[in-house]
């Protein structure tokens, strides 16, 4: 596991990652501690990050209040664990290059069953101003890796549950799971994308990148260890990453073609460079908006034009 | 249990497990007075059958019950006497036990998601009871708008995160906001899908006007710890808003809402439980709720 000591000690930003690292139960699913704020980011008091706009720091709450704002859905990549700046997470970068606001909905191993309800609630209750939805399921996989085990509605456990160790019986067999992984997965973001479907939101799928997928590592990234396990449970976590991987991205690719909905950022791997095994980092985050930005604003000028010729009308 | 000893074996048997980060009953159980399927739902009669929920949705006509334990049907020995099989025995054709413990709305809506998707024909008829919602705030006094009150196996974590327990009335608006959001979203999945539709308006015994001589003798309604003091309260303060809250979602998307509401004189195994003959005269309200939908 990457060597965050040695990290912290030559960016100090990243020690502020670390330390402020702390999850909170909201129901029966884990968020991120609210009300952080520190030299590397921010949170909000439901315990999202801070995205930026113009200068503005918004809330998830203050982002639903403006009268156009999208959402970009995800587990602790789309936080920006590791990057620093609230401004140069995916959501800010995707607000700069849009001139609207992006709620930055990333939760601690965010799962596609979770961020629907996100999204529910959104629908439910500022659905005429949301303009963009951005979904990534990279939650769902890395939950998966971690505890062996998925059910086909409910996902894998959460992390918490898992360390406990309470039910040791269902570290099962990954392949037998791996069905129930594939799908959960589609059916939570088959049911975001009909979502946004009934609500007229154009909506675009993400493509996870973690460090287990790239060819070859950095200099950066060899001396930081990455891809290194360094207790037991994280042998079986990234074999787990190594081996399934294939069959998870190619199920994410054909859930997007069967859905006819653009999938960004597949084929930026080996462009991207990381934190960790499963952050990317600064640089690796502008690569990612820009290809989710390329395929989002043709849908976008769409969704203008048919703005316009109803106003006109 | 010296009064009602057939409640022994689901105090033996209760085991609660994870699928993803909700709570089921333990799967395959089987004794003298109830039996689970290979998903942890409790298996449901229809003439002379024991059917699993998946058998169920093998059907070519089916209905769905999906709530907390009362629908599951805690202390109510044999399968056949569930709010589920009397539903089936009335209508002619199966209704799955869709009861997990404390049951919110929420998770109640993945399941039924789930079979909708996947199941080579729509359901014939959900009943929603959404008890579950509030029964489970009560614990903690704990809810989120949008994902609920923490689980049975969260509550000592929750607390700890917390440093206890916040007034409930600061927590009730989000309790009612998470009710709305999740019994619409399970009546619009119904309507967009032509499934008829009751919301149940159930109830416990701390609703019910006068106890009967088993209730007394039995002590329902008298806590036996700090934790079940507090939990009682809550649940007394709190529950006329609950219902309110639940008439008014109903009037609002136009659904059949049926049931004996805030006051009862339905029979009770615990606070929470229904016996066999509460069970059936509830039975018979949800029925009726349903009857005209289905001719």
């Amino acid at each position: 596991m990457a060597n965050y000591r040695k990290m912290a000690r030559q960016e100090p930003q990243i020690g502020e990652f670390i330390r402020n690292r702390k999850w909170v139960f909201r129901g029966d699913v884990l968020v991120y501690q609210p009300d952080i704020s520190c030299s590397a980011f921010s949170t909000d008091r439901a315990g999202f990050r801070h995205s930026a706009f113009r200068g503005d720091r918004l809330s998830f709450a203050e982002c639903q209040q403006r009268d156009r704002f999208g959402v970009v859905l995800g587990a602790s990549n789309i936080f920006g664990f590791g990057v620093a700046g609230n401004e140069n997470a995916l959501p800010s970068l995707l607000a700069e290059r849009f001139g609207f606001p992006f709620a930055n909905l990333g939760m601690p191993a965010g799962n596609s069953r979770n961020l629907y309800t996100l999204l529910m609630s959104i629908f439910a209750r500022s659905a005429g101003r949301l303009a963009a939805v951005v979904h990534f399921s990279g939650g769902d996989y890395s939950t998966f890796c971690k505890t062996s085990t998925s059910d086909s509605i409910f996902g894998s456990p959460n992390p918490n549950v898992f360390d406990q160790g309470k039910e040791p019986d269902r570290i099962a067999s990954p392949e037998r799971q791996l069905p129930g992984l594939l799908a959960f997965s589609s059916l939570w973001t088959s049911a975001i994308v009909q979502a946004c479907r009934m609500y007229k939101v154009p909506i675009v799928l993400g493509h996870d990148s973690t460090f287990f997928d790239k060819a070859a590592a950095t200099a950066i990234e060899r001396e930081f260890d990455l891809g290194k396990p360094s207790r037991q449970s994280q042998v079986r976590q990234f074999a787990n990453h190594r081996k399934f991987g294939d069959a998870f991205y190619g199920h994410r690719r054909e859930t997007a073609d069967q859905l006819k909905v653009p999938l960004a950022g597949r084929g930026l791997t080996d462009a991207m460079t990381f934190v960790d095994e499963f952050h990317c980092d600064a640089n690796g985050t502008r690569l990612l908006a820009d290809a989710v930005g390329d395929a989002l604003a043709p849908l976008l000028n769409v969704d203008r034009e048919a703005r316009e010729r109803a106003n006109a009308e | 249990m010296r009064l009602r000893p057939e409640v022994r074996q689901f105090i033996r048997n209760r085991r609660w497990v994870h699928r993803g980060d909700t709570i089921f009953y333990g799967p395959n159980i089987r004794c003298d007075g109830f039996s689970t399927d290979a998903g942890g739902f409790r298996h449901s009669s229809f003439r002379g059958e024991s059917l699993s929920v998946v058998d169920c949705t093998h059907r070519d006509r089916y209905g769905l019950v999906l709530g907390p334990s009362s629908v599951y049907g805690f202390g109510l020995a044999g399968n056949d006497k569930t709010m589920p099989s009397l539903l089936a025995e009335r209508f002619g054709f199966p209704f799955a036990n869709i009861g997990l413990p404390e049951g919110n709305s929420r998770n109640l809506f993945a399941l039924l998601l789930g079979i909708v998707v996947r199941s080579s024909r729509p359901p014939a008829a959900v009943v929603h009871i959404s008890g579950g919602d509030f029964t489970n705030f009560c614990y903690t006094a704990i809810a989120d708008p949008m994902f609920g009150s923490p689980n049975l196996k969260q509550i000592k974590t929750v607390l700890e995160e917390r440093g206890g327990r916040p007034p409930a009335e600061q927590q009730m608006p989000a309790l009612l906001a998470f009710t709305s959001l999740w019994i619409r979203a399970i009546a619009e999945l119904c309507r967009g899908n032509k499934i008829p539709f009751v919301l149940a308006d159930d109830t416990t015994f701390f609703e019910k006007k006068k106890p009967s001589k088993i209730e007394r003798d039995s002590d329902l309604g008298k806590p036996f710890n700090a934790a079940q003091t507090r939990q009682f309260d809550t649940h007394k303060r709190f529950v006329a808003d609950y219902h309110t809250r639940r008439k008014a979602v109903a009037e609002k998307l136009g659904v059949a809402l049926a049931g004996p509401g805030i006051t009862n004189t339905l029979g009770f195994i615990d606070e929470f439980h229904y016996d066999a003959d509460g069970t059936r005269a509830l039975v018979d309200d949800f029925a009726k709720g349903l009857e005209s939908q289905l001719k």
